[in-house]
């Protein structure tokens, strides 16, 4: 595990990624079209924020991408020196962990399923937790965590996986509201320190920016990319950011521009 | 945990007191607390209740255990597989509707007279209720952690061990706690019934024919003292197996 810098860290590249799901309607034949041909180019280490509306395919896509379901058509690379991983953290944090395992066992639970013995891989998963800075009962269990700290474990769980690219569906949606910030800005601090490709979704227009290198805008579906929205704000970025002008000029494009696809 | 105080047992006791001392009711029906108590000291000091119970807790242990063994395995394999589960699920369907007292002489032919129906018997209708609650359990575990075991490249094997099994755990020993009330009972009646020397269920049954009252009631506490005994032996285990589940902290 190299945590200092992102030698695991890798680029995605998809092509005309297509999926359908069968229809529910009376016709048996028809199909429920929910990817309508994507293309996408994340570099290592970037940080992409998806935003789109409800039910466009965002889960659809993120779950193709990291392989658990399969694509219709087109590809997904997922290229590296090291790992081709892909880590995804889910939406509910409740479920996402495995409640009977210490909080400490279940950072560790990628490793114990490479057959890592017990004590090696606790103390991989400590010093991950300490190089992370997550202040956690390494011995207490999930249902004493908050559901920020939680969903924290879930991604040190994703990075001593290894994983080259962290998938997050709507990480923060759980979470109540004054969470949800001190929680942003944890994954921004450990991105920061790992720089681990991420793939975020976000129905919070100003959290997807806040996080992201790269908006990406999604239609309704079938799902296409709209429109591409570099951030080049500086980093590392505070609440204070969310009130400068190119910050503000950012957000009303991207709305202009999804409100303008979304009257189509 | 914190107990109230159990005002329920309090006044069943004190009704007994009221209705059996000044003879309200007959005490050939109804005797005193006082005698009962006595032929409880009278039935342990001679032995005879420890016997009894002791028949009936082996029979209890070893018909359930057998229930177990056969209930888990197969709850888990008819949960986890769609196509063990629709082998299997019209038969289970069909051997849960039969009534296990209709079973009894069938046994009796195959088995004989003595404990070893008495087990088949108990192992029967404990292993059907453990067999449904384990396949529920396996059923509505959750996707999402099998997804997530899956996004960290999990084997099948893994998943099964790892996530699904002690995901169904609360489930299973749900079954368990029933399928051991339901054992016990079954056990009772074939004490009964089914001709042999020993067993709570022949101590009541007998004390019945020769209207020793008392005796009866001896029988019938020990019954629910074995029932509880062995509720609350497994009450435990599931407290110490799945405390994870944090739900016993205000209870
Ligand atoms: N397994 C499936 N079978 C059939 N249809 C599905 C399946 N999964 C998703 N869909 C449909 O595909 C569409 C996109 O679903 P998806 O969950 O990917 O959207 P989403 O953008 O993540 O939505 P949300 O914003 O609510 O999270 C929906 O119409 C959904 O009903
Ligand atoms: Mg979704």
């Amino acid at each position: 595990m190299n945590l200092e810098s992102n030698h695991s860290a890798a680029s995605v590249s998809v092509r005309n990624l297509r999926k359908s799901f069968p229809g529910s309607g009376d016709d048996q034949t028809s199909r429920l079209s929910v990817l309508g041909g994507i293309d996408l180019d994340v570099a290592k280490g970037e940080f992409v924020s998806f935003f789109g509306p409800n039910g466009c395919g965002k889960t659809t896509f993120l779950s193709v991408l990291s392989g658990l379901l399969p694509a219709d058509e087109g590809t997904v690379s997922i290229d590296s020196a090291g790992q081709t991983h892909v880590g995804v953290i889910f939406q509910n944090y409740r479920e996402s962990l495995y409640p009977w395992l210490r909080n400490i066992d279940n950072v560790a639970f990628p490793l114990e399923l490479q057959g890592v013995s017990r004590s090696k891989r606790r103390e991989q998963a400590q010093q991950l937790l300490e190089f992370l800075g997550l202040k956690i009962p390494r011995d207490g269990y999930p249902y004493q965590l908050s559901g920020g700290q939680q969903q924290l474990l879930s991604i040190a769980r994703a990075l001593i996986f290894n994983a080259g690219v962290l998938v997050m569906d709507e990480p923060f949606a759980s979470l109540d509201y004054s969470t949800r910030f001190t929680v942003r800005d944890r994954v921004q601090e450990i991105w920061t320190k790992t720089r681990t490709t991420t793939l975020f979704v976000s129905h919070n227009i100003e959290e997807a920016i806040y996080l992201a290198d790269r908006l990406v805008l999604f239609s309704k579906k079938p799902m296409r990319i709209i429109k591409e929205i570099p951030v080049p704000l500086p980093r590392p970025r505070g609440a204070s950011i969310l009130e400068s002008e190119d910050f503000f000029r950012i957000q009303v494009q991207a709305l202009k521009v999804f409100k303008e696809a979304m009257l189509q | 945990m914190k107990r109230g105080i159990p005002w329920g047992i309090i006044v069943l006791l004190a009704l007994w007191c009221l209705l059996s001392f000044p003879k309200l009711i007959d005490p050939l029906y109804l005797p005193t607390p006082v005698a009962v108590l006595r032929e409880f000291w009278a039935s342990v000091s001679s032995g005879l209740l420890p016997r009894h119970a002791a028949a009936t807790v082996y029979r209890l242990v070893v018909g359930f255990s057998a229930g177990a063994l056969v209930g888990i395995p197969v709850g888990l394999l008819m949960g986890y597989s769609k196509r063990v589960y629709s082998a299997l699920e019209a038969l289970i369907e069909v051997l849960r509707a039969i009534p296990v007292i209709a079973l009894f002489p069938l046994f009796l032919i195959f088995f004989g007279l003595g404990d070893r129906s008495k087990f088949i018997v108990a192992a029967w209708s404990s292993s059907l209720v453990i067999l449904i609650n384990t396949m529920y359990g396996v059923q509505h575990s959750s996707t999402v952690r099998r997804m997530v075991a899956r996004s960290l490249k999990a084997s099948e094997w893994q998943i099964f061990w790892k996530v699904v099994l002690p995901d169904a755990l609360p489930e299973i020993l749900v079954g368990l706690r029933t399928g051991v009330s339901i054992a016990l009972i079954v056990v009772l009646m074939t004490e009964m019934f089914l001709g042999t020397q020993k067993g709570i269920g022949q101590m009541i049954y007998n004390a019945h024919l020769m209207y020793d009252t008392p005796t009866m009631y001896v029988g019938i506490i020990a019954s629910g003292v074995v029932g509880y005994g062995l509720n609350l032996l497994l009450l435990t285990a599931q407290r110490k197996v799945i405390h994870w589940k944090g739900d016993f902290q205000n209870e």
